[in-house]
């Protein structure tokens, strides 16, 4: 009987006004050939977010979507929510 | 293979797959099977409205951390990150504790204190609108006047919940925490916080 453990990135997708890329880790444990369990495994990166060690596919995707245009419209847009959260207090 | 369509009553029929039902339905439409169902596009319950759709549920983890208004924190290893969410339609609940177990100077770091790598990002949805609870928090370094983290909210077109503290001045809990109030150490079980909340999400 053999058991392993397998991880796929099986969904990537691009969301918001600023492109943030969503990704999906598939990890399937799998026995003598047959997947018996499968749970997910999420994260998110960010226009300003460092992409260089994600997989070859993720880091496609950002160099692809953010974009200099993109990375300076969230960072304006952070800029707005810290001054709102400022003039609030 | 054979798959066949049975009528074994006047009630009820089934689709069968060598023989077995993969599928019945009886006269007033309810649909049985014996492991599953799947519907790409949905299920309505209730309704056929739209707002009756149920379009994707997904449970998993993913992997809480400290960072700053840049997206960035010097933490470099932490005794808990463990995260997990379950997603109905277009809201996804997720809970889970962080704590350090060495924060590293914490140089550089500036403004507020995010936990940061929800797994999904928050729709835009107006200010403050969906709220985090904390339920357990304990050493942290809280500026003058003020408390550790109380609370916690979900940013808008991001995938961070702002924390925020008391003001023990005025006894109202709206001020951010500064990402300078994680204590710096670099021993285990500081800066630990359990949490949960609700938010809206995009897609």
């Amino acid at each position: 009987m053999t058991i392993e453990k397998t991880k796929t990135i099986d969904k990537i997708e691009v969301v918001s006004d600023y492109k943030h890329i969503q990704v999906r880790e598939r990890i399937d444990i799998v026995e003598d050939g047959q997947v018996i369990s499968t749970t997910y495994h999420r994260w998110v990166i960010a226009p300003n977010q460092d992409h260089s060690n994600e997989h070859a596919d993720v880091q496609a995707m950002c160099q692809q979507f953010h974009t200099q245009e993109v990375k300076d419209a969230y960072a304006t847009f952070l800029a707005e929510q810290q001054a709102l959260e400022s003039a609030n207090v | 293979m054979t798959v066949s369509v049975k009528a074994p009553t006047s009630t009820t029929g089934s689709i069968q797959l060598n023989g077995s039902d993969v599928l019945t339905i009886d006269s007033s439409g309810n649909l049985t099977a014996p492991n599953s169902l799947t519907s790409t596009g949905g299920i309505y319950l209730g309704g056929t409205a739209s707002a009756n759709l149920l379009d994707d549920y997904e449970e998993g983890t993913w992997t809480p951390e400290y960072h700053d208004d840049n997206g960035e924190m010097g933490v470099t290893s932490y005794t808990d990150q463990n995260g997990y969410y379950q997603r109905v339609g277009q809201y996804v609940t997720v809970w889970g504790e962080i704590q350090t177990s060495n924060t590293g100077s914490l140089t550089g770091t500036t403004g507020g204190l995010y936990i940061g790598n929800l797994p999904f990002v928050k729709a835009s949805t107006g200010n403050d609108t969906f709220g985090a609870h904390l339920s357990f928090v304990r050493r942290f370094t809280p500026a003058a006047n003020t408390t550790s983290p109380k609370t916690g909210l979900f940013i808008n077109n991001s995938n961070a919940m702002r924390l925020y503290k008391e003001d023990l001045t005025t006894g109202e809990l709206d001020l951010g925490v500064n990402a300078t109030e994680l204590s710096v150490q670099t021993t285990q079980n500081y800066n630990w916080l359990v949490f949960s909340g609700t938010y809206l999400i995009t897609g």
